[in-house]
């Protein structure tokens, strides 16, 4: 009588005889965490912030803003307008994008003026000189339920005449 | 919705990664790694639950969490050739006193702690072993030679 305990095959237990897709299936798990945490080092899934910019005769805008973001995530944009041409009434037109779905904690400084276009906030300054710049910080939390991606463009008006406008797209993670 | 979504995809992702990690990792605990075990409860709790802090948000996530386990359970007794899958298989360590060199490196584990291992079962020796069997728990069985 084999003294071999009961349930142990020793082809299958010792020798991992038809065990080996499993073993391969374990490996490939690992490289895949690997790459999962290298993707992310790598700003896969955000939220290191890039810079987009336009210019025009009258104005350059630049914002500053990461372009992924995970649910739940506490993030800043910062735009600056730089004034070439005097702008009557430097106007910030936001995709809703960056506002549906989206806490907006701050928004500094203060705009003289705040309105909503079909979904997209408009929030207007007083007037700029040639030569100065107006830097407009937006704190910013992604809502976790709001997953995928959304259009975050930006545009700068004086008045209803539009100067420079950014094309910015974000994608938010679960 | 969204919330039994959640605590499903990380039961997954938990899940499959207790299964690849190795079983040892998970049966050998040592002051750091319980350490371990409470950091990942709370990374998870927190991609589960997010900013829900309700009664009934928690009572979701613990309810979907339950009904998988159970789902998991039941699934790997009704369906025998799941079962090596869902709940692993043994492990031949030692034959004869003489240790599986292969098993033990897939198995990450050294000649000393399975040493280890037998002492705590009071066998002096692995010369005295006739079987040592890595069971699906990360424990390890001993079958001592007859005398």
């Amino acid at each position: 009588m084999s003294d071999l305990p009961q349930g142990i095959d020793l082809q299958r237990h010792r020798d991992f005889e038809g065990r080996e897709f499993g073993q391969g299936l374990r490996h490939l798990f690992l490289v895949l965490l690997l790459a999962f945490v290298v993707a992310a080092l790598l700003n896969a899934f955000g939220a290191r912030p890039s810079t987009s910019e336009a210019g025009a005769a009258a104005a350059t805008l630049k914002v500053t803003a990461p372009e992924r973001v995970r649910g739940g995530l506490l993030y800043q944009a910062r735009i600056v307008i730089h004034a070439r041409q005097p702008i009557g009434a430097p106007t910030l037109v936001l995709d809703k994008g960056w506002i549906e779905e989206t806490t907006l904690n701050t928004l500094e400084p203060e705009p003289a003026e705040t309105t909503s276009d079909r979904g997209r906030l408009k929030i207007r300054y007083p007037p700029l000189e040639p030569g100065r710049s107006l830097t407009v910080y937006i704190a910013l939390q992604a809502n976790p339920n709001d997953i995928g991606s959304h259009d975050q463009g930006l545009a700068l008006y004086d008045a209803d005449e539009e100067i420079a406008s950014v094309d910015r797209t974000q994608v938010n993670f679960p | 919705m969204d919330i039994v979504i959640r605590a499903a995809v990380v039961f997954a992702f938990l899940y499959l990664l207790m299964r690849m990690l190795g079983r040892r990792e998970l049966s050998s605990m040592e002051p750091f790694d319980i350490i371990l075990l409470v950091v990942i409860g709370d990374l998870v709790q927190q991609g589960v639950t997010q900013s829900d802090y309700s009664v009934t948000g928690a009572l979701l996530a613990v309810s979907t969490i339950a009904l998988l386990t159970v789902l998991v359970s039941w699934t790997s007794f009704r369906v025998r050739r799941l079962r090596p899958i869902l709940a692993g298989e043994p492990i031949v360590l030692v034959e004869d006193g003489e240790v599986v060199g292969a098993n033990l490196r897939r198995q990450r584990l050294t000649v000393e702690e399975v040493e280890s291992e037998a002492r705590l079962e009071q066998i002096a020796s692995l010369e005295d072993v006739r079987w040592a069997i890595l069971e699906t728990n990360g424990e390890i069985s001993f079958v001592e030679k007859q005398q």
